[in-house]
Formats: C-alpha cells, structure tokens, sequence
C-alpha cells in the first residue's frame, strides 16, 4: 500500500511517500501562517519526483496536532479532499507528539518525554514509552495535555530514562530541542504504517487542539452559570 | 465542462456542481452551521473553521450522489478565495487544491462577490450583461454596475455595516436569536401594516452615493431603551416593521435610480438578504414601475452556496484562467477585485 504521510501543526508543512513500509521521499518547506499555500505545491512536487499519481494512494496518515489551528486543520482538509476524490482511501490522524517521539528518540531509547511550545509559559506535553519488539508502536503513558512548563518539567524530572525533546530553546540542560522538518513526516508516516500493521483502527481524522479556542474562553468568561459552554 | 465549486467564506459550506455551457445546476448542497453559533449570538470565526472541516466530506458527497457523477467526472475545481473568514476559507481552499490534484484537474480561485453577481445567470436563461447587481448579505452591501463577467464598477457601498449585519443586530435587540435576519423579517410580516417607530432610513447623513446603518441601528436600540424605561413593553412586531422598511427603502429606491440613470433594463440581486421578503416584493415592484426587470435568484442561490462559485469559476476557466497551487486566501477582497 502506498502511503502519503503530512505534518502542518508547526511553522513547516512535511510531507513523506512510503511504497510499504519503504519511505521513498519526503521534503519539508517552511511554512509559517503560509500552511494552505504551500502544502498542495509539496505535496504535487513529491509526488511528481516519484512518478507516483494521487490516484496510487491507499491512505494518508496525518500529524492531528496538538498545533497551530490553521496549520493543523489545512493538512487535514487537504487529506480529505484527497478522499473526496478517492473515497476509498484510508485516513488516519497522528497525535503530533507521538510523531515527536518517533522522529527524535535515538534508536533503543525506552521511552520519550515530549514538551512543545503552548504558548503563556504553558507547553502541550506527554510520555510515551517503546513498544519493545514492535518498531514504531509507542505505549501512551501520560496523556497529551496542556500544562504549566514547571509541571512539565517536574514530570518529565520523574520519568527517569525518558529522553526529553523539546522545541523550544532555554529548557534546563537534559533537554534536546528540535524544529520540525521532514523527520516529522517520516514519522507520521511510520506509525500510522505500524498500527495498521498490527490491525489498530486508524487515529480520528480531526484536530486534537488540547486548548479550547478564545471565543469559547470568553464566552464562559462573560456568560458564567450552569448554561455556559452549551 | 463541469466545475465543482467549493465555498466554506462564512458559516455555510457548500459544494455545488454545475455545468457551465449548459448553465444548469446538477448539485447544490449547503450545510449551515447556525445551531453551533446561535449559543454565542452570531459566527464564531474558530469554531466555524472547525465546523467545515468536519462538513466537507458529507456535503461533497452528498453532492455527487445528487448530480449523479463521479468526481472523475468533474473538469475543474472552483474556490471561494475570498473575502470571508480567513480560517474558513482556508479550509476550502486546501480541500479543493487536493481535490483538483487528486483528479489531475485545474483549479480555479473565486472572488465570493463575483460568486453572488454570477447565481442570476443559472435560473435567468436569457439575462444580459450590462444589468445593474444589487449585493446585499451579512458582510456586503454595494450596488455595482455589472459590464460583463468580469468587467464591473462599484456604485455605492456601505458606509459602515452591511444590511444582513444590521439584521443581525436589531434581531439581537429584538431578543430574536441567531441567525436574526429571518426571524426579524418574519417578524416584520406580522407587522407590515402597523406604524412602528419613526426611523431613518439607511442613507448616509449629509447624502452621498452609499447606505449606511449604524444611524438607523442606534435608533432602533435608543427607541427600545426609551419604551423600557417609560414601563412599555416594545412593539416588537412593529419596531421590526419599521427596522426593515428603512432598511430596504434606500437600496431599492438607490437600484432603481442607478438602473435608470444608466439606462438598463434589468436589476440583480444576490446574497442573503436578497431573500428578505420586503426587498423581493418592493425591488421587483419599483422595477415593474420604472419600465425595468428584477431577476432576483431562488433563496438557495442567494444565499452562500458552492454552485455560484462553480458558475463564476466555470466563466474564468472559460477564458484560460487557473490558479496556482501555491494560491493563498484573500480574505479582504471586495467587488472591485
């Protein structure tokens, strides 16, 4: 089965082919606030130095956030505008921290503590362990939240041996700190191929924001009761 | 040709599917979004992103099953590109860049307002250019002098918010949800015979050639603030009465003039609140009696729909346009663009 793999959640937009377990090619492009513009052109580019057609596709697995909104949201549309061409083709949403973890744990490394950039001192954080045997498949240990950078940096201090990535600059020393890049895409693109290879049923394909939007916040703020958030 | 037309500009997301020489609508499906919004009193731009993106998919297919074709079938892919929400556009636009590469087939990016100018032409066989186009709908208000699909002057604008915003706004003074408009039109109904209010009528103070409707909005709000304060309880059906037919007043009565002056014959009008009643009623009446021709489009193709954008797209593919896949939303284009 042929693979298109696509990350947009930050200020890149990564895409990856896979011919089976095979990646075959993957290219990242700067992207900030530029997602919508500059993914059908990675992606036509990709294909066309594969000497691929769309419709070879089976499936398109994609990076479901947390994230940029947008960013997150262009990729997953284009993933179904693919589909409303192929309505067969499988889509398979990615949490976005897992293909973290996939991409930057060094091989044999048990297990990964991920800590991105939230925004206000806060960062979407979570833990994930190896599956061992099982190449690409992760066990969820703490879920992916939003929290405090100081929690975060308290919890990922308690799972000793976890390899700590991060992408922003100034965490504490123990912290490795990456951008994204084609390796995101890569990765996407490797779990979604080992959970389907181990009959998982593919991740939903909507944004998993992990923040609520403001206009909710300050409609709660300004309409406090029972009644709020309905 | 057959052009599928994708428009996500607001809180409707439409996918429509026409074929453009035979100027026939073989699809045209809308799903609103205003349960969603009605608890927060109007669109919420985040969540009306969110809501396309789960939409797009089942109002793409639902279109395919009702016209009958496959998207193989389909030549091209027209977009709204603009104006609108941006986060809302983004998700039509990158759907429908996937959809025309996955088919292998051009993409074409529409201005929205030219989407509302172009609907006339799928129910009106034998409509002409040059007409006069009457846009009226939440976020637009301009009378434009239309030369030819792609050819056209503006007349007049508002000066401040459009006339299905001021709806929007006194129905909320009103106390009438969301979306107000036609609830306060059918409000209206109900008191189309009684005085209501003295209110002024949306023109803009000291004259000039465009609406405005902050003056008469504010009236609205101070008028129902004075009955509230003297014990009264406001004559809402005649407060709504009153609301609208100064509403609707200047932009027949500006219509009508335009189309004369120019010497046309006939007079279009698009967008939401082309399906109010009082305009439907009046532009076609003060067009009958000026010698002139109203061709005021079926509600579904007043309001946001997929297959307008389709037709307008279809027109400029026709004459050797297509968008490059890098295209990017606008989300401030106007009429003019």
């Amino acid at each position: 089965m042929r693979l298109l793999a696509l990350e947009a959640g930050g200020d890149a937009v990564s895409a990856a082919l896979f011919d089976g377990a095979h990646a075959l090619a993957s290219e990242s492009r700067p992207a900030r606030r530029r997602q919508t513009e500059e993914l059908a052109p990675l992606v036509g580019s990709l294909l066309a130095r594969s000497g691929w057609e769309p419709a070879d596709l089976g499936a398109v697995a994609c990076g479901r956030g947390p994230g940029s909104f947008t960013g997150l949201r262009s990729s997953l549309a284009f993933g179904t505008g693919l589909a409303i061409a192929a309505p067969g083709l499988q889509l398979v949403g990615i949490p976005t921290l897992e293909a973290w973890a996939e991409a930057f744990t060094p091989a044999g490394g048990p297990s990964a503590f991920v800590a991105l950039d939230g925004r206000r001192g806060q960062v979407y954080r979570a833990l994930y362990e190896r599956v061992p045997g099982s190449p690409g498949r992760w066990r969820t240990a703490l879920e992916p939240a939003l929290v405090d950078l100081g929690r975060a940096l308290d919890e990922a201090a308690q799972a000793s041996g976890a390899f700590r990535i991060t992408d922003q600059a100034g965490l504490p020393e123990g912290w490795a700190s990456f951008g994204p890049g084609a390796g995101l895409a890569l990765a996407v693109g490797r779990l979604a191929l080992a959970a389907r290879a181990e009959g998982t049923p593919p991740g939903a394909w909507e944004p998993e924001y992990l923040r609520r939007s403001e206009a909710e916040i300050l409609w709660e703020r300004l309409h406090p009761g029972p009644g709020a958030g309905a | 040709m057959v052009v599928l037309g994708i428009e996500t500009s607001c809180d409707e997301t439409g996918v429509g599917i026409v074929d453009i020489g035979e100027r026939r609508v073989l699809a045209n499906v809308v799903a609103s979004q205003h349960s969603v919004h009605a608890t927060y009193g109007g669109v919420v731009p985040e969540l009306a992103s969110r809501e396309h993106l789960r939409a797009l998919a089942p109002v793409a297919a639902e279109a395919f099953a009702r016209s009958g074709l496959a998207p193989r079938d389909v030549d091209a892919v027209a977009v709204t590109r603009g104006p609108g929400l941006a986060g809302c556009l983004h998700m039509g636009l990158s759907a429908a860049k996937a959809l025309a590469l996955a088919l292998g087939r051009p993409l074409i990016g529409v201005n929205h307002l030219e989407g509302h100018l172009a609907a006339p032409f799928l129910e009106t066989p034998d409509l002409e250019y040059p007409h006069l186009g009457l846009l009226v709908s939440g976020g637009h208000t301009a009378l434009v002098d239309v030369r030819g699909p792609f050819d056209r002057r503006r007349l007049g604008a508002t000066l401040d918010d459009a006339a299905g915003e001021a709806f929007d706004k006194v129905a909320k003074l009103l106390e009438l949800g969301f979306p107000g408009g036609p609830a306060l039109d059918a409000l209206a109904e109900s008191g189309a015979n009684a005085g209501g209010p003295a209110l002024p009528a949306a023109r803009p103070k000291g004259g000039g050639p465009g609406f405005s409707y902050s003056g008469l909005k504010t009236a609205v709000r101070l008028h129902l603030e004075r009955e509230r304060a003297a014990g009264r309880e406001p004559d809402r059906a005649g407060v709504a009465a009153a609301f609208r037919r100064a509403a609707i007043a200047p932009l027949v009565e500006r219509a009508v003039g335009e189309a004369v002056a120019l010497g046309y014959r006939t007079i279009t009008a698009g967008g939401g609140v082309a399906c109010n009643r009082l305009l439907r009623t009046s532009l076609e009446r003060a067009a009958r009696a000026a010698g002139l021709r109203a061709v005021l489009c079926s509600p579904q193709l007043c309001a946001d729909n997929g297959a307008m954008i389709a037709y307008a797209g279809g027109l400029r593919l026709g004459r050797g346009e297509a968008s490059p896949p890098d295209l990017g939303v606008d989300p401030s284009l106007d009429e003019r663009s």
